[in-house]
């Protein structure tokens, strides 16, 4: 044992320190060997690319949700405020989800037999979640968001940055915790397989949005006899149209209102809003909005340290560990790999649960790529390309 | 008293309704060599997860050198060094590479790291393969490797998963030389293995389990012992091989005469 430090510090001391650098020099060495090879250029090189168009994105969206923002804000229609918040939570907690596979997903478990603390294990698995795509787009918004409210009414600037900060913080938080439970639920071929079916649904479904939305202006041709007949007739039409949508929707708009004020994308416009207001107790509301705000991201970072803590400790949390094989089209080890090609060793460290997009772009391509020229193995980037031809259209 | 070097009492470990181990109860010496050994889905590994913390028991206690040993219990898994099941190897990386990324998780300064990395790629002939990546192993430099990797930081007690599996006669040898090397020096060896040769040579001790039960734990003699005296007073005085002990108390179920099955085998 000689050599070995016997201090134990905190997350923080010197040791946990001696880990952090052992780790990043780790990482840097696993990107550095996988230029090595054509593949790992493939890959590196894909993914480059993947991340470029995701940046193009966040930025697209980050514009987007700053113009809202600002018009929002400069024309005083703050009862849709909440609406860009609640885009970016949507972005942030559902992207991930669906291009799970794509994303670098550091399995932590490796760390567990080492002599790691759980603090520094549940700050790793935080670290370890900033780089991806849902923190990337979500961040880009939220600076968009706060431009854009800054610029209408400088006098903004901290408070919208302070609730966006914290937005940000239960964003990150809560789908690291997501990611802690589902990586061990998507490690099972029937939760995938449903999973699956359910995002094939969500497609089809997409698909039959705008018949389903015009149906009745193309069912029901109607024949006018001069112009002024035509635009009476349509104007009378809308006018029906919409005291029908009020009356039918309105009282499910104002419940649905009432019931996001509650929740973080609606607290953080709350906190912006109120502070913008600039009457007695306003400032006690802010603050009011942002405390509720901060504890959901003490909830949703201990629903995180609930569940790791339990993977901390080898508690397999109800599923079986010994169902928990490593799926045949998952770059894993399995018990007894023998030879892991550059593929299966890269995958050990960037394990990653499936998303149920993946999974049918996987087999839409593997059908594809049967009948051709099968591509390189860089696929963890080429399927981010693929990804990113398919995720826009759900943005 | 000795101080036991690993202890467990009634340990179990349930999957929803399937018991993968039941009741385990056991001790190993200091600086004993302890084979540990069973039937394919018998428990074993299920056994050196709890051992070395990577999975929780369900009900009973484990001491690793006469402490409680839980997953947070860094001091004790400082002192122990595990060859998991799988090797659990970072393919992308080199060799040295890999070994200073555990020395270092290890808490090993970084000089104490490089230097034992040589020595250990010297000890174990990969020196000369220092550019490959692990990934383009052979199966046997993988096993030297991962061996390397749970011995860098000096263990007291060491937990093998089926080390020797498909690892060719020479660097069978090496890994040998190293571990009883390791016993000379004090360390204790949690050996399980399906190599019923190598337990024989190597170990003091053994226990087996079966269907997740311990069925027999004790010197390869006194077990040798409780195997004979059940037999047939003709048949006693034969000495027995571990083989011919492990099949007699695990049973040789399965094990059909080759007449009666598969006659269609040329």
């Amino acid at each position: 044992m000689a050599g070995v430090s016997a201090t134990a510090g905190s997350w923080l001391g010197h040791d946990a320190r001696a880990q952090y650098r052992a780790l990043a020099s780790l990482r840097w060495a696993m990107l550095k060997n996988g230029l090595r090879s054509i593949k790992g250029k493939f890959e590196v090189g894909a993914r480059t690319v993947a991340y470029v168009l995701y940046a193009a994105m966040g930025l697209g969206l980050g514009v987007g949700a700053g113009a809202a923002s600002f018009l929002l804000v400069s024309h005083g229609k703050w009862q849709f405020l909440p609406v860009p918040f609640w885009l970016v939570f949507l972005i942030w907690q559902f992207v991930p989800v669906m291009m799970a596979s794509f994303q670098e997903q550091f399995d932590m478990s490796i760390l567990l037999r080492f002599p790691v603390r759980f603090g520094s294990y549940l700050l790793l698995w935080i670290v370890f979640g900033l780089a991806d795509i849902s923190t990337i787009l979500g961040v880009l918004c939220c600076i968009g968001i706060w431009v854009g409210i800054t610029v209408a009414r400088p006098e903004l600037f901290a408070w919208a940055a302070l609730g966006l900060v914290i937005f940000a913080a239960f964003n990150i938080l809560l789908i690291r915790a997501v990611f802690a439970w589902i990586d061990r639920w998507l490690a099972q071929r029937k939760t995938r397989e449903i999973m699956g079916g359910i995002f094939m649904v969500l497609i089809l479904s997409l698909q039959l949005l705008n018949p389903a939305l015009h149906r009745q202006r193309h069912s029901h041709p109607q024949v006018y006899s001069s112009d002024g007949d035509k635009y009476v007739a349509q104007a009378r039409e809308y006018r029906q149209r919409e005291a029908d949508f009020k009356a039918r929707y309105e009282p499910m708009l104002q419940t649905a209102d009432a019931v996001q004020r509650w929740l973080p994308p609606g607290l953080a416009a709350s906190a912006v809003h109120q502070t913008a207001m600039q009457q007695p107790g306003s400032a006690a509301g802010a603050f009011g909005s942002l405390g509720l705000l901060g504890l959901y991201v003490l909830a949703a970072g201990g629903i995180l340290a609930w569940r790791l803590r339990a993977e901390y400790r080898g508690e397999s949390l109800g599923v079986p560990l010994v169902a928990r094989r490593p799926r045949p089209d998952c770059r894993c080890h399995g018990k007894g790999t023998a030879r892991p090609d550059a593929h299966d060793a890269a995958a050990l460290f960037h394990r990653s649960p499936a998303g149920a997009g993946d999974c049918i772009l996987r087999r839409l391509s593997q059908g594809a790529w049967s009948r051709g020229t099968r591509l390189p193995d860089g696929a963890a980037g080429c399927r981010g390309l693929r990804a990113a031809g398919v995720h826009p259209v759900f943005l | 008293m000795e101080i036991a070097a690993i202890q467990t009492s009634s340990l179990t470990r349930r999957f929803g309704a399937l018991t993968a181990v039941e009741d385990v109860t056991l001790s190993v010496a200091p600086g004993q060599f302890f084979g540990f050994l069973g039937p394919n889905g018998a428990g074993k590994s299920t056994t050196i997860k709890m051992l070395t913390g990577l999975l929780e028991p369900s009900a009973g206690t484990i001491e690793i050198l006469g402490q409680p040993f839980w997953a947070g219990a860094l001091d004790l898994k400082r002192q122990i060094g595990v060859v998991p099941e799988g090797m659990a190897l970072l393919g992308r990386l080199t060799a040295p590479e890999y070994l200073r990324f555990v020395g270092r998780m290890y808490g090993l300064d970084r000089v104490t790291t490089n230097q034992r990395t040589e020595e250990l790629l010297d000890f174990m002939q990969l020196a000369n393969e220092t550019r490959k990546l692990v990934t383009d192993f052979s199966h046997g430099m993988q096993k030297k490797l991962a061996m390397a990797a749970a011995v860098i930081h000096g263990p007291k007690v060491l937990f093998l998963d089926e080390p020797f599996e498909g690892v060719d006669a020479i660097a069978a040898g090496t890994l040998k030389t190293m571990l009883m090397g390791m016993i000379s020096r004090g360390a204790t060896i949690f050996l399980t293995t399906h190599v019923l040769e190598i337990v024989e040579r190597l170990c003091t001790h053994v226990a087996i389990i079966s269907k997740g039960r311990l069925v027999a734990n004790g010197s390869i003699e006194e077990l040798r012992a409780g195997v004979t005296s059940a037999l047939p007073g003709a048949e006693q005085e034969q000495r027995l091989t571990l083989e011919e002990i492990f099949l007699s108390i695990v049973g040789a179920g399965g094990v059909q005469e080759p007449a009666q099955e598969l006659s269609w085998l040329a």
